[in-house]
This record gives structure tokens, sequence and C-alpha cells, in this order.
């Protein structure tokens, strides 16, 4: 009989760059049991959107996650707007779907990255992770921002594309595809990726259906699972694309379905830069909404985000309720890591895609009314001179580590 | 086939009106994909669920949302089928006893939703498996519930994490809520 024992892996994880803890119970090197512990990043923002108005609250709903920022800022606003009886014109919604697709395309390839550095193949991670860039200057250049964009507004959108826009738009796509056909190719060719990832991390259909798996996670356990198809919202009812699913029912399909979704994303992209309808931008909304309830579904990068809003009639929201799709995908996660070694456990937590923010770069466009890029440099000098104006002095801090 | 029959809203609450007299009028259909029930007390609200999950093909599970009703706490059960219909089931229980039966031996992913249900409103979920708390820290005072409607963050002190909401209390003035501001930045 082999011994047991328990390895406690978090709360500051070594693979990922946001706080859970997982108790690995181990028989030799296999994992035998596991036990999932989130809730380190609990923020209060539902009971902080009970005391703020809607226009506030898209704020605060906008930084529940920095990646799938607009993910949940436009299934809040689908919620509201079904409450307010308002329709956003036909322009807003191609809008809010393009941002919804760049948002699909940054984050795959985020993944893309952190899941190849999970195994050290780092440098597929650089590769990815360069091309990522062009997408997040896209979105600079559209929005302002690289994350939180902040394009979304209730009615619809606050910046329209020009036609200035569109050029730059499809210069990144045709490299962005370029690339990516390149990394599909590796993907289902590479024979060391697949003997790393294949069976890992497995996720049987069956199992998928009963632990409520969601987004790339379900479709690699073959479920044709898909907001934009299966309830469809902004303009998806309108864009040719191809729902992709995978019976790989492992880590490696999970590879496979990303991979092959940026390209569907891409397609969507010029769909929308060729078919963008005229007209405006926003519809008139109340400030007040009237009484009701509402249930908003969206499709995010890493699966089905759903929404809950009841409101009271008066301009600040009864109640708002989140469900992010990574809480859905950690359900399985225990099952997942069961079976497996403990050298696979960070690519198998890495593989649902928790969410984690990457804004620790810059581009300042508010203040001081100019415009500059400051490096990593500048902003940390930047933090410690806002922070001594403030009486604190950050410098001065000693830090006594035993 | 009874699944083809189950792919129109009006049918299925008609299928339900039908086993269940009680809620006859009670569901609405706001927009295509989305059915709405009428909160229930557990007796009758459990049968509704069982039928729904069981005959009409809802099984699958999305969410939980509690509510703070005043009197009543509800809790809503979010539903799809493979139409990807939702079907949106209220459970009432009262404010001073307030419990309901865990569905997570049905539907696993219910599990954080329902340690939700006990750290943030205060409903005692039967049959929830043990584990660690979620999502409120080690430490967080017992009867505290923060998604209750009485329940201020501004009278919540995170350096000693006590709840010292105004008015009189033993041994204690009035007025002491300045102070408690202050320190709860």
């Amino acid at each position: 009989m082999n011994k047991r024992i328990v390895v406690p892996i978090g709360p500051q994880h070594p693979a990922l760059k946001e706080p859970a803890c997982f108790h690995i119970t181990l028989e030799g090197e296999k994992v035998v049991a596991a036990n999932v512990g989130i809730g380190y990043n609990h923020r209060g923002i539902e009971k902080a959107c009970e005391n703020r108005t809607y226009i506030q609250d898209l704020y605060i709903i906008e930084r529940v996650c920095g990646i799938c920022s607009h993910s949940h800022s436009t299934a809040f606003l689908q919620a509201i707007e079904e409450l307010a009886g308002v329709a956003i014109p036909p322009r807003a919604s191609y809008i809010r779907t393009l941002f919804g697709e760049l948002e699909r395309l940054h984050s795959h390839l985020l993944w893309l990255g952190v899941a190849a550095h999970e195994v050290g193949f780092d440098t597929m991670f650089m590769y990815t992770w360069r091309d990522r860039e062009l997408v997040l200057d896209i979105l600079a250049m559209l929005a302002g921002n690289r994350v939180n964009y902040g394009i979304n507004t209730p009615g619809g959108v606050r910046r329209d594309i020009e036609e200035k826009d569109i050029r730059p738009i499809k210069k990144m796509l045709d490299t962005v595809e370029e690339r990516n056909k390149y990394y599909i190719n590796l993907a289902l060719t590479e024979t060391t990726l697949h003997a790393r990832l294949g069976g890992v991390g497995k996720l049987s259909r069956e199992d998928a259906l009963r632990f409520g798996a969601v987004g790339p996670v379900a479709r690699a356990a073959g479920l044709a699972m898909d907001v934009r198809k299966d309830d469809p919202y902004a303009s998806y009812a309108e864009m040719p694309f191809k729902l992709i699913t995978d019976d790989h029912c492992d880590v490696f399909g999970r590879v496979v379905v990303r991979v092959l979704e940026i390209m569907e994303s891409i397609g969507i992209i010029r769909h929308i830069l060729d078919n963008l309808p005229p007209g405006g931008i926003a519809a008139k909304f109340p400030r007040r909404i009237p009484a009701g309830e509402a249930v908003s579904r969206y499709e995010a990068p890493r699966g089905e985000d759903i929404h809950y809003v009841m409101s009271n009639g008066s301009d600040k929201p009864e109640r708002v309720k989140v469900r992010a799709p990574s809480e859905a995908n950690w359900h399985g996660m225990a099952h997942m890591l069961e079976g497996d070694y403990l050298a696979d456990v960070p690519i198998i937590i890495a593989a649902i895609d928790p969410c984690y923010s990457c804004t620790d770069r810059a581009i300042v466009l508010a203040g001081d009314g100019g415009n500059r890029v400051i490096d990593w440099k500048q902003l940390r000098s930047y933090s410690i001179d806002w922070h001594r104006e403030r009486g604190v002095d950050i410098s001065k801090i000693k830090l006594n580590i035993p | 086939m009874e699944d083809s029959l189950m792919n129109n809203e009006e049918q299925i609450i008609s299928r339900i009106e039908e086993k269940f007299p009680f809620l006859q009028g009670k569901l609405r259909c706001q927009r295509a994909g989305r059915l709405w029930a009428a909160p229930l007390f557990a007796a009758e609200f459990w049968p509704v669920f069982d039928f729904a999950v069981g005959e009409l093909g809802f099984d699958n599970f999305h969410m939980l949302v509690g509510l703070d009703k005043g009197e009543n706490f509800e809790v809503i059960y979010l539903l799809s089928n493979a139409q990807h219909i939702m079907l949106q089931l209220f459970q009432s229980t009262p404010r001073q006893n307030p419990v309901v039966k865990s569905i997570n031996a049905l539907f696993p992913n219910s599990l954080f939703h329902e340690r939700e249900l006990e750290d943030l409103f205060g409903i005692k979920v039967e049959g929830l498996p043990e584990g660690p708390r979620y999502p409120l820290p080690d430490g967080w005072p017992d009867g505290q519930h923060p998604l209750r409607k009485d329940w201020n963050p501004q009278y919540f002190d995170k350096k000693t994490m006590t709840y010292n909401p105004p008015g009189p209390k033993a041994g204690e003035e009035a007025g002491g809520l300045a102070d408690k501001e202050g320190a709860a930045i």
C-alpha cells in the first residue's frame, strides 16, 4: 500500500498569477484526490452594484475580469436593455460583436502562450504573445485601451469605427491568420506537443455535462455548445462561422479547439468590416429602468457568461448576479486532476484558462491632456511619486524577509 | 415523441400548468427562450423542480441566485433544456428560518453557488457536502451575511473584522459611527 501525502499548492500559485489553493493528495506521483479552494479574490462587486447607478455599475462590471471585460459589460447591458425595452442600433450591435471577437482573439493567443509556457515550450509562448500585441494595439487604436476598452454604453457603443480604422485591422488579421496557420500545423503535427498534452486532464463528454463545463473545455469534450449559436445575441445570428468541437477530451483537445476558433474569429471580424451597417451607434437610454428581471447570456472566450439583473424602477439595480465562465469550469477541476501526475497539475489548471489581468503596461490617455507611452521603469517611479504626494513613501519601506 | 413537443415556450407553460394547477397564470415568457415562474415554498416547489428536470428535460443547471425579499428569501434556479430555453424557478424560504435543500447530488456544479447562499445570505443549504467556506474569508464573523439588504458595508470594520451598525448597544453610546467609518477605509 503506497503512502499518501497531501501537497498544498497555493494560494500564491507558482503557475497562475492569481490566488487559488489546491490540496493535492498524492500516491507516489499520482494525484488520487484534489480539493479546489477559490474565493481569495472576492471583491463584493454584486453588493457594490446595488448601491450605484446603472452607469456606474457598467464601469464596475467591466472590471470583473481584465481579459473578458467586454464580455461582462455586454452581458450586463443586454440584461438592462431588455428591461428598459431598448433595441440598440444595428451598427452598434456589429461594433459590439467586433470587440467581442477581438477579445476572443487576444484571449486565445494569451492562453496558447500560457499553455506553452506551462509545458516548457517557451518559444511558442513568446511567438503567441508577440502576435497578441498586434491585436491589443488594434484595440488601443479603436478604444484607447488595451483591455477594459470602455466601448459599451447603455443603448449602444461609445465610439464609431471609421473608414481609416479598417485597413490596419485587416492588416493585423492577415498577419495573425498567417501565423495562426503555423500554430494549427504545429498543434496538429508536432509529436512532442501531443505526447505532452494528449491524455492529460481528461474530462469525458459525460463528465463535461455532469460538471457543467462551458466554452472550449466543453467543446473539446465533443459538446457542440456555444451561446453564439445556441442563443444568439448582438449580431451573431448574421455571422458566418463554424462551431468548433473536438473529441480528444483532454488538454490537447483544448489547444485544438482554441487554435481553430481563432480562424473563425478572424472570419467573423472580416465579415463585420465588410458589412458594417450605416447609422447611429447609440439609442437613447432612460436613467431609470422599469421594475423587472432579466437573464442575459454571452459566449466569453472562456465560455458561457451569465448575468442576472433585477430592477426596482429606480436608477439603481435591486440585484446583480454574475456567473463567470471560469466559475463553471472549476467544478470539474478536481475530476480532471485525479489520475494524472503532479507534474501535470499546472497545465491542467491552466487549460481551463482561469482569468487573470495583464495590465502592467499602460498608455496614459487622460490626466495631463497629452498622450504618452510609459515603460515599466517610468510607471514604477510614477507610482512611487503618486503615493509620496499622498504622504506614503514606498521607497522607504523596508521588507523584513527572514 | 414528447421531446419534440418541448421546443416551444407555450407548450412548456401549458404542460406545467396542466400538471400543477396552482401555477395557472403564474408562468410568463418574457422573450423567446426565457421562462419565469412565480416563487413557491418548498412543499410546492420541489415537485415542480423534479417535473421540470425529469420530465420536461430542463437538465442543464446554470446557476443559483439568492434574493432578499424582506420577509422571505428567494432562490432562483436557472435551468435550460436541449433547445436552449431557459427556465427560472423560484423557491421561497422564510427569513426567520431560511433553509433550502441541496441539489448537489443531482448537479455537482451547484457546489459554489450553494456555498455562496450560505455565506452571503445566511440560507442554510441542507445536504451540502463538507468543505471550506466560499467566498468569505476564514475569520469572517458569524451571522454576518453581506448580500442581505439590511447589511451595510459602511458599518463593517475590516481591521477588527466586526460589524458595528449605529444604534443603542449595551455599554456603548450611539454615535460611534464616525469613528468606525474612519477606521473602515
